[in-house]
Protein backbone atom coordinates (compact mmCIF):
# COMPACT_ATOMS: atom_id res chain seq x y z
CA UNK A 1 0.00 0.00 0.00
CA UNK A 2 1.47 3.51 -0.87
CA UNK A 3 2.03 5.90 1.67
CA UNK A 4 -1.31 7.90 2.21
CA UNK A 5 -1.40 11.64 0.82
CA UNK A 6 -2.83 14.36 2.91
CA UNK A 7 -3.28 17.40 0.70
CA UNK A 8 -4.66 20.82 1.40
CA UNK A 9 -6.55 23.11 -0.58
CA UNK A 10 -6.74 26.77 0.38
CA UNK A 11 -7.59 30.06 -1.31
CA UNK A 12 -9.62 33.66 0.36
CA UNK A 13 -12.85 32.36 1.98
CA UNK A 14 -11.76 28.74 2.01
CA UNK A 15 -15.17 27.90 0.22
CA UNK A 16 -14.84 29.08 -3.25
CA UNK A 17 -11.86 28.84 -5.75
CA UNK A 18 -10.40 26.14 -3.38
CA UNK A 19 -13.24 24.06 -4.10
CA UNK A 20 -12.32 23.96 -7.80
CA UNK A 21 -9.07 23.50 -7.26
CA UNK A 22 -9.65 20.59 -4.59
CA UNK A 23 -12.29 18.80 -7.55
CA UNK A 24 -9.17 19.71 -10.01
CA UNK A 25 -6.91 17.87 -7.95
CA UNK A 26 -8.99 14.62 -7.30
CA UNK A 27 -9.14 14.47 -11.07
CA UNK A 28 -5.24 14.52 -11.32
CA UNK A 29 -5.45 11.90 -8.58
CA UNK A 30 -7.45 9.68 -10.45
CA UNK A 31 -5.69 10.08 -13.89
CA UNK A 32 -2.44 8.99 -11.77
CA UNK A 33 -3.44 6.23 -9.93
CA UNK A 34 -3.59 7.66 -6.49
CA UNK A 35 -5.81 6.36 -4.71
CA UNK A 36 -4.98 7.39 -0.75
CA UNK A 37 -5.15 10.41 0.20
CA UNK A 38 -7.79 13.00 1.75
CA UNK A 39 -8.47 16.34 0.18
CA UNK A 40 -9.57 19.41 3.40
CA UNK A 41 -9.93 22.97 2.42
CA UNK A 42 -8.94 25.92 4.53
CA UNK A 43 -8.79 29.88 4.46
CA UNK A 44 -5.47 31.54 3.35
CA UNK A 45 -5.41 32.84 6.83
CA UNK A 46 -5.17 29.33 8.67
CA UNK A 47 -2.88 27.69 6.03
CA UNK A 48 0.28 28.31 7.76
CA UNK A 49 -1.01 27.24 10.56
CA UNK A 50 -2.72 23.96 9.74
CA UNK A 51 -0.07 23.48 7.09
CA UNK A 52 1.81 21.35 9.34
CA UNK A 53 -0.56 18.54 9.61
CA UNK A 54 -0.81 17.89 5.53
CA UNK A 55 2.02 16.56 3.15
CA UNK A 56 1.19 19.26 0.68
CA UNK A 57 -0.35 22.47 -0.01
CA UNK A 58 -2.33 23.85 -3.05
CA UNK A 59 -3.28 27.68 -3.05
CA UNK A 60 -5.28 29.28 -5.23
CA UNK A 61 -3.44 32.73 -3.82
CA UNK A 62 -0.04 33.62 -3.87
CA UNK A 63 1.89 33.04 -0.74
CA UNK A 64 4.86 34.83 -0.10
CA UNK A 65 5.98 33.54 3.50
CA UNK A 66 7.53 30.58 4.18
CA UNK A 67 6.19 27.18 5.36
CA UNK A 68 7.77 23.65 5.99
CA UNK A 69 5.91 21.69 3.53
CA UNK A 70 5.74 22.05 -0.45
CA UNK A 71 3.09 24.29 -1.13
CA UNK A 72 2.47 24.80 -5.43
CA UNK A 73 0.06 27.77 -6.77
CA UNK A 74 -3.06 25.79 -8.86
CA UNK A 75 -4.16 29.51 -10.29
CA UNK A 76 -4.25 27.83 -13.29
CA UNK A 77 -6.89 25.37 -12.27
CA UNK A 78 -9.44 28.57 -11.70
CA UNK A 79 -8.27 30.63 -15.00
CA UNK A 80 -7.77 27.60 -17.15
CA UNK A 81 -4.70 28.64 -18.45
CA UNK A 82 -1.89 26.20 -19.03
CA UNK A 83 -4.01 23.84 -17.34
CA UNK A 84 -2.64 20.92 -18.94
CA UNK A 85 1.03 21.71 -17.41
CA UNK A 86 -0.08 22.14 -14.19
CA UNK A 87 -1.91 19.28 -13.90
CA UNK A 88 1.28 16.96 -14.73
CA UNK A 89 3.42 19.29 -12.57
CA UNK A 90 0.69 18.31 -9.88
CA UNK A 91 0.58 14.74 -10.59
CA UNK A 92 3.97 14.23 -10.69
CA UNK A 93 4.77 16.25 -7.32
CA UNK A 94 1.83 14.13 -5.97
CA UNK A 95 3.52 10.57 -7.06
CA UNK A 96 6.75 11.78 -5.61
CA UNK A 97 4.99 11.85 -2.37
CA UNK A 98 3.84 8.82 -2.32
CA UNK A 99 6.68 6.97 -2.43
CA UNK B 1 -30.57 25.46 -9.33
CA UNK B 2 -29.21 26.17 -12.31
CA UNK B 3 -26.75 28.90 -13.27
CA UNK B 4 -29.64 31.13 -14.87
CA UNK B 5 -31.44 31.27 -12.22
CA UNK B 6 -28.72 32.80 -9.78
CA UNK B 7 -28.48 35.54 -12.36
CA UNK B 8 -31.09 37.30 -11.86
CA UNK B 9 -32.37 41.11 -13.87
CA UNK B 10 -32.03 43.14 -11.05
CA UNK B 11 -28.13 41.57 -10.20
CA UNK B 12 -27.41 42.23 -13.85
CA UNK B 13 -25.48 45.74 -14.18
CA UNK B 14 -24.54 46.55 -17.50
CA UNK B 15 -21.88 49.41 -18.77
CA UNK B 16 -21.42 51.31 -15.48
CA UNK B 17 -19.52 54.50 -14.62
CA UNK B 18 -17.11 54.19 -11.70
CA UNK B 19 -13.77 55.25 -11.28
CA UNK B 20 -12.47 52.68 -9.31
CA UNK B 21 -13.25 49.73 -7.05
CA UNK B 22 -13.88 51.02 -3.85
CA UNK B 23 -16.70 53.44 -5.82
CA UNK B 24 -18.16 50.40 -7.92
CA UNK B 25 -18.38 47.95 -5.11
CA UNK B 26 -20.31 50.64 -3.07
CA UNK B 27 -22.92 51.46 -5.71
CA UNK B 28 -23.63 48.06 -6.26
CA UNK B 29 -23.76 46.77 -2.88
CA UNK B 30 -26.21 50.18 -2.27
CA UNK B 31 -28.18 48.58 -4.76
CA UNK B 32 -28.25 44.67 -3.41
CA UNK B 33 -28.97 46.35 -0.04
CA UNK B 34 -32.27 47.89 -1.57
CA UNK B 35 -33.30 44.78 -3.02
CA UNK B 36 -32.47 42.94 0.11
CA UNK B 37 -30.03 40.65 -1.53
CA UNK B 38 -27.12 41.24 0.96
CA UNK B 39 -26.68 42.52 4.88
CA UNK B 40 -24.78 44.95 6.31
CA UNK B 41 -21.09 44.27 6.35
CA UNK B 42 -21.16 43.24 2.97
CA UNK B 43 -19.22 45.48 1.48
CA UNK B 44 -16.55 46.36 3.77
CA UNK B 45 -16.37 42.32 3.51
CA UNK B 46 -15.48 42.43 -0.26
CA UNK B 47 -13.36 45.05 0.50
CA UNK B 48 -11.31 43.51 2.50
CA UNK B 49 -11.49 40.23 1.06
CA UNK B 50 -10.11 42.01 -2.39
CA UNK B 51 -7.45 43.63 -0.20
CA UNK B 52 -6.29 40.58 1.54
CA UNK B 53 -7.43 37.67 -1.57
CA UNK B 54 -7.80 39.32 -5.02
CA UNK B 55 -9.92 37.97 -7.69
CA UNK B 56 -8.79 39.65 -10.53
CA UNK B 57 -8.12 36.95 -13.55
CA UNK B 58 -6.17 37.31 -16.76
CA UNK B 59 -7.95 35.07 -18.46
CA UNK B 60 -6.65 33.81 -22.46
CA UNK B 61 -8.15 37.24 -24.76
CA UNK B 62 -10.26 39.24 -21.15
CA UNK B 63 -9.53 39.99 -17.73
CA UNK B 64 -12.18 39.64 -15.04
CA UNK B 65 -12.94 39.48 -11.75
CA UNK B 66 -14.90 37.31 -9.13
CA UNK B 67 -15.30 39.00 -5.79
CA UNK B 68 -16.99 36.99 -3.74
CA UNK B 69 -19.10 37.45 -0.61
CA UNK B 70 -19.22 35.66 2.63
CA UNK B 71 -22.69 33.35 3.30
CA UNK B 72 -23.10 35.35 6.54
CA UNK B 73 -23.82 38.74 4.69
CA UNK B 74 -25.88 36.81 1.88
CA UNK B 75 -30.15 37.38 2.59
CA UNK B 76 -30.88 35.48 -1.00
CA UNK B 77 -27.98 33.83 -3.37
CA UNK B 78 -27.23 35.74 -6.34
CA UNK B 79 -25.01 36.49 -8.80
CA UNK B 80 -24.12 39.70 -9.97
CA UNK B 81 -22.92 40.26 -13.66
CA UNK B 82 -21.37 44.20 -13.99
CA UNK B 83 -19.90 45.69 -17.34
CA UNK B 84 -17.79 48.92 -17.06
CA UNK B 85 -17.52 51.47 -19.76
CA UNK B 86 -14.16 52.15 -18.41
CA UNK B 87 -11.96 49.35 -16.99
CA UNK B 88 -11.11 49.77 -13.09
CA UNK B 89 -7.58 48.77 -11.85
CA UNK B 90 -7.52 45.81 -9.91
CA UNK B 91 -4.94 43.08 -8.37
CA UNK B 92 -4.68 40.04 -9.19
CA UNK B 93 -5.90 36.28 -7.78
CA UNK B 94 -2.31 34.58 -8.42
CA UNK B 95 0.06 37.53 -7.56
CA UNK B 96 -1.17 40.11 -5.43
CA UNK B 97 1.22 42.53 -6.07
CA UNK B 98 0.58 42.39 -10.10
CA UNK B 99 -2.29 44.92 -11.24
CA UNK B 100 -4.52 44.12 -14.14
CA UNK B 101 -7.38 46.37 -15.65
CA UNK B 102 -10.82 44.68 -15.12
CA UNK B 103 -14.16 45.58 -17.09
CA UNK B 104 -16.45 42.84 -16.52
CA UNK B 105 -16.96 41.59 -13.35
CA UNK B 106 -19.40 38.29 -11.63
CA UNK B 107 -19.85 38.90 -7.78
CA UNK B 108 -20.88 36.24 -6.26
CA UNK B 109 -23.10 35.84 -3.26
CA UNK B 110 -23.72 32.43 -2.43
CA UNK B 111 -25.11 31.19 0.42
CA UNK B 112 -23.70 27.97 1.97
CA UNK B 113 -25.64 24.97 0.22
CA UNK B 114 -25.18 22.15 -2.06
CA UNK B 115 -24.81 23.21 -5.08
CA UNK B 116 -22.28 25.84 -4.33
CA UNK B 117 -20.01 23.44 -5.91
CA UNK B 118 -21.94 22.78 -9.28
CA UNK B 119 -22.27 26.58 -9.64
CA UNK B 120 -18.82 27.47 -9.49
CA UNK B 121 -17.53 24.96 -11.77
CA UNK B 122 -19.99 26.12 -14.18
CA UNK B 123 -18.84 29.63 -14.30
CA UNK B 124 -15.54 29.12 -14.16
CA UNK B 125 -16.28 26.53 -17.30
CA UNK B 126 -18.35 29.55 -19.04
CA UNK B 127 -15.22 32.22 -18.12
CA UNK B 128 -12.73 30.00 -19.55
CA UNK B 129 -14.43 30.52 -23.27
CA UNK B 130 -13.75 33.64 -23.92
CA UNK B 131 -17.00 33.87 -26.68
CA UNK B 132 -18.41 34.08 -23.37
CA UNK B 133 -17.19 37.08 -21.84
CA UNK B 134 -16.74 38.92 -24.88
CA UNK B 135 -20.84 37.91 -25.62
CA UNK B 136 -21.59 39.37 -22.20
CA UNK B 137 -19.42 42.40 -23.07
CA UNK B 138 -21.88 43.36 -25.78
CA UNK B 139 -25.05 42.95 -24.38
CA UNK B 140 -26.92 46.03 -24.36
CA UNK B 141 -29.89 44.60 -22.02
CA UNK B 142 -30.57 42.83 -19.67
CA UNK B 143 -32.99 40.15 -21.53
CA UNK B 144 -29.67 39.47 -23.77
CA UNK B 145 -27.22 38.59 -20.98
CA UNK B 146 -30.01 36.04 -19.35
CA UNK B 147 -30.57 34.55 -23.07
CA UNK B 148 -26.54 34.26 -23.23
CA UNK B 149 -26.40 32.64 -19.66
CA UNK B 150 -29.37 30.11 -20.32
CA UNK B 151 -27.56 28.78 -24.15
CA UNK B 152 -23.61 28.83 -22.56
CA UNK B 153 -25.02 26.38 -19.82
CA UNK B 154 -27.12 24.25 -22.21
CA UNK B 155 -23.82 24.48 -24.41
CA UNK B 156 -21.95 22.84 -21.76
CA UNK B 157 -24.60 20.25 -21.02
CA UNK B 158 -24.14 19.43 -24.87
CA UNK B 159 -27.89 20.34 -25.10
CA UNK B 160 -27.02 22.62 -28.36
CA UNK B 161 -24.37 23.64 -29.95
CA UNK B 162 -22.05 26.52 -29.92
CA UNK B 163 -20.07 27.95 -32.14
CA UNK B 164 -16.51 29.63 -31.08
CA UNK B 165 -16.33 33.50 -31.74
Amino acid sequence: MSKKINILVACGSGVATSTIAAAEIKDVCAEYGIKNYTISKCSMTEMPSQSDNFDIVFTTNNYRGKISKPLISVTGFITGINTKELKKRVGQKLLSLQE
Amino acid sequence: MPLADYVKKDTIYLKCQARNRGELFSQVTEDLLSKKYVKKGFLDFINNREDKYPTGLQLKDYTVAIPHGDPKYINKPFIAVITLLKPILMRQMDDVTKTLYVDTLFILGLSNGTDHLSILQEIMKLLQKGSFVKKIRACNSKDEVEFIIKNAEKALKGEIYEQEN
